[in-house]
C-alpha cells in the first residue's frame, strides 16, 4: 500500500497537534493520568505579601501588590475574588498604616505609581479613602469579621470625620476582646486620649504593649484629630 | 509552600481528580433495602431502655454527619477528595498527589501517619448494636498504632440509636452462627502467641504475651497492624457467636478486612474466643493530668503558631478565602458541625475568635467559669476525654487526634496569659 506524500501532511498535523496537547496538559500520576494543574503565580505572591506586611514592611508588601496586579484600585475593592479581595486588603492596610504615602519608587516602575505615592495632601487623602471604600465593601460581604473591623477603624482613625466610627467600632471589639491587631488598641488608645478617658488610654496602650511584642507599634500618632 | 497554599491547591485539584483516582470502596448495596426491613425488627441485642433507631434516619444522619469523609463502606459512596479526610494523604505518600517532588516531601511528613480509618463494612456481623450507639456518644481510642482516632461528634443518643439502626442494618448477616462450643481460655491464650496475635493487636489488661518483631514502617503489615483494635475492647464490641464466626473466615464477614485467615478450627476459633471475651484484665488508670504552671519567659506567636497552631489546629481550622472556600470543618463547618468561623491561620483570625449559636462573635480566649480560657479548656478537655470525663461546657480537641502534651498546652496558656503577643 502507498501512502501518498499529501495523506501524511494530512495526518501528521492533527497527530502532532494531539501529541502537543497531551505533553503540555498531563501529568503522570501512578498508573493513571491526571491533566496538569496550572497555578496562578498570584496565590503565592499575595501569600509572600501578606507575610511581609506581618513583618512591618509595609512599602514592599504594596509595591509587590501593585506590581503583581496593576488593575488593583478598580479591580480590588469590588472583587468578590478572594485573591484580589486578599491583595486588596494587603494594600489597603499599608496605605493606612503609611499615612497615606507609599514610597513606591524603587519597587515600581513609574507608569504603575499613580496617585499611590501620596506625594500630594490630596492623593494621601485619595489613598486613604480607597483604603476606607475597600475594607468597607470586603466587610460587607465578610460581615463582623473582627479583623477587617479592626483594619477598617485604622483606616477611619485617619480620614477626617471618620474618628467616631473608629471608636464605636474598636469599643465593641475591645468589649469583647476581638480587636484584631496591636495596632487596633495602639488606635483606639488615641481615640480614646482625645476624649480625654486617660483611664481608657492606659488599658488599651496595654494591651498594645503586650500584644505587639516589643515593636514600636504603640508609640503615640496616627490618628487625626476629630 | 504555606498549608494555605496547600489546601487551596488540594481544594482545586480536587475538581480534577475526582473520579480519576478514588480508591476502589466496598459499598453496601442493600443498606437502603435493609434498612426498611431492620425498623420492622427490633434487634435482640439494641441498646437497653430504649427503642430502637430508625435506620431510614441514620442513613440521612451517616450523610449528615459526613463519616464517608474518613470511612470506607457507609453506603454513601466516597467524599470528594477534597473533603475526604485520607485520600489525599493516601495520593500524597504514594506520589500520586498532582504537585512538584518538592512539595510533596515536605507533605509527607504531616500526613504520614493519618492514612486510612477502618472501613464501616459489616457492623451488623460483627458488633452488638448497644456497643455502636455507646462508642458514637462517647468515642474513645480503640487503635492504640492509629493516630487519629473517632472524634467525639455532636451527635444526640436519638442519633446515636439511628446510626447504629443503620449501620446494623445495612450489614446484618442472616447467616446462621456456628454452634460454639466452650473453648479454653488458656489453649486459646498459647494459640494467640503461637500465631503472634500481638504482633498487630495491641492486649492491654493482659499479661504480656511474646514480643513479635514490629513490622517495617509504612509497609502494608505496618498499616494493617495500625487498624487493628486493642483485644481489650473485643468482649464489649463483640458477641460470643459473632467473634466466633470472623476468626473462622474473617473475609467472608468482612470483605475488606486486613485480619489474615488463620484457618482456625472450629474448636481453636473457640478456645481463642474464650480467652479474649474472659481473660482478666488490669487495667490501670490514666494518671491525670498535670497542668504546668505558666512559662516565666516570653512566648511569641511565632513560637506558639510553629509549635502548635500551624502544626494542629490548622488542619481543621484554616482561611476559607485562602482556601478555595472551604475553611475545614472547625471554620466552615463539617462533621455535623455548623460553621463556628474559627481560623489559625494567622494572628489576626485567632484573635478573631468563633461564632456562637447565636450567631454572635466571641473571643477564643473568653474565660469559662473556673477562669480558664476557652481555647486552653479545649486543650485541657482531650485529656478528660481519655479519661471518659468529658466536660460539658467545651469539646475536647484536637478532634481526633491525641491530646496535646503538658508542654504544648503550657505554651499556649503561657501564650495567652502574656497578651497573645505576636
Amino acid at each position: 500500500m502507498t501512502i501518498s506524500k499529501r495523506g501524511i501532511q494530512m495526518l501528521a498535523v492533527p497527530i502532532s497537534f494531539v501529541s502537543l496537547l497531551i505533553s503540555a496538559s498531563s501529568l503522570a500520576c501512578g498508573g493513571d493520568w491526571y491533566p496538569e494543574v496550572q497555578i496562578d503565580p498570584r496565590i503565592r505572591g499575595v501569600a509572600e505579601a501578606e507575610k511581609t506586611l506581618a513583618k512591618g514592611n509595609y512599602v514592599a508588601a504594596a509595591g509587590s501588590v501593585v506590581r503583581m496586579i496593576p488593575q488593583i484600585e478598580t479591580l480590588g475593592g469590588n472583587s468578590r475574588d478572594p485573591l484580589l479581595a486578599r491583595a486588596a486588603r494587603v494594600l489597603s492596610l499599608a496605605i493606612v498604616r503609611q499615612g497615606g504615602k507609599l514610597s513606591l519608587e524603587r519597587e515600581l516602575p513609574i507608569e504603575l505609581f499613580g496617585h499611590w505615592l501620596g506625594k500630594s495632601k490630596l492623593d494621601q487623602s485619595k489613598n486613604l479613602a480607597w483604603s476606607v471604600d475597600t475594607l468597607r465593601r470586603q466587610l460587607s460581604v465578610r460581615k463582623d469579621e473582627p479583623g477587617l473591623m479592626t483594619e477598617l477603624a485604622e483606616a477611619l482613625s485617619k480620614v477626617d470625620g471618620g474618628q467616631d466610627e473608629a471608636r464605636t467600632i474598636l469599643e465593641s471589639l475591645a468589649a469583647r476582646d476581638l480587636v484584631g491587631s496591636p495596632q487596633g488598641y495602639q488606635v483606639l488608645a488615641e481615640l480614646r486620649r482625645q476624649k480625654g478617658d486617660d483611664a481608657g488610654q492606659k488599658l488599651a496602650l496595654k494591651r498594645c504593649v503586650s500584644m505587639a511584642s516589643g515593636s514600636k507599634v504603640c508609640e503615640p500618632s496616627a490618628p487625626r484629630a476629630s | 509552600m504555606s498549608v494555605s497554599c496547600f489546601r487551596l491547591l488540594l481544594l482545586s485539584c480536587a475538581s480534577i481528580l475526582l473520579g480519576a483516582c478514588t480508591r476502589p470502596r466496598v459499598r453496601l448495596e442493600r443498606a437502603t433495602a435493609a434498612a426498611s426491613v431492620a425498623q420492622a425488627a427490633p434487634a435482640p441485642n439494641a441498646p437497653v431502655g430504649r427503642t430502637r433507631g430508625d435506620a431510614a434516619r441514620g442513613r440521612e444522619l451517616i450523610a449528615h454527619f459526613e463519616c464517608n469523609r474518613c470511612h470506607d463502606g457507609t453506603g454513601l459512596g466516597s467524599a470528594p477528595l477534597a473533603r475526604n479526610c485520607f485520600s489525599c494523604h493516601e495520593q500524597i505518600m504514594t506520589g500520586k498527589f498532582p504537585v512538584a517532588a518538592s512539595a510533596l516531601a515536605r507533605f509527607r511528613p504531616h500526613v504520614a501517619s493519618a492514612r486510612e480509618a477502618p472501613s464501616l463494612t459489616a457492623i451488623g456481623a460483627r458488633f452488638a448494636e448497644r456497643w455502636v450507639v455507646e462508642y458514637l456518644l462517647a468515642p474513645h481510642d480503640l487503635r492504640p498504632q492509629l493516630t487519629p482516632s473517632m472524634p467525639r461528634l455532636p451527635i444526640e443518643p436519638a442519633q446515636a440509636a439511628d446510626i447504629a439502626a443503620y449501620l446494623m442494618a445495612a450489614d446484618g448477616s442472616t447467616e446462621v452462627p456456628p454452634s460454639v462450643v466452650p473453648g479454653s481460655a488458656s489453649r486459646g491464650r498459647e494459640i494467640m502467641d503461637q500465631k503472634g496475635c500481638t504482633a498487630c493487636h495491641a492486649f492491654s489488661g493482659v499479661q504480656p504475651f511474646t514480643p513479635s518483631a514490629a513490622s517495617p514502617a509504612n509497609s502494608d503489615a505496618a498499616r494493617a497492624a495500625a487498624l487493628a483494635p486493642d483485644l481489650r475492647f473485643t468482649r464489649d464490641r463483640f458477641q460470643r457467636e459473632q467473634l466466633v464466626r470472623f476468626l473462622l473466615n474473617p473475609q467472608a464477614v468482612k470483605p475488606d478486612t486486613r485480619m489474615p485467615n488463620f484457618d482456625f478450627s472450629p474448636e481453636q476459633a473457640a478456645d481463642i474466643v474464650a480467652y479474649v471475651l474472659g481473660a482478666e484484665l488490669t487495667i490501670a488508670p490514666i494518671a491525670p493530668f498535670v497542668r504546668l504552671s505558666l512559662l516565666s519567659r516570653p512566648v511569641s506567636f511565632e513560637e506558639a503558631n510553629r509549635q502548635v497552631f500551624s502544626r494542629t489546629c490548622h488542619h481543621c481550622h484554616t482561611d476559607a478565602e485562602s482556601a478555595g472556600g472551604d475553611g475545614g470543618p472547625g471554620n466552615s463547618g463539617g462533621f455535623g458541625f455548623a460553621p463556628r468561623g474559627v481560623s489559625f491561620s494567622s494572628h489576626s483570625s485567632i484573635l478573631a475568635g468563633y461564632v456562637d449559636a447565636q450567631g454572635e462573635r466571641r473571643s477564643l480566649f473568653e474565660p469559662l467559669s473556673d477562669g480558664t480560657p476557652r481555647l486552653v479548656a479545649a486543650l485541657l478537655a482531650r485529656h478528660d476525654e481519655l479519661r471518659a470525663a468529658p466536660r460539658d461546657q467545651v469539646r475536647g480537641m484536637p478532634l481526633g487526634l491525641p491530646p496535646l502534651s503538658a508542654e504544648d498546652i503550657q505554651l499556649v496558656e503561657s501564650w495567652v496569659a502574656q497578651g497573645k503577643p505576636l
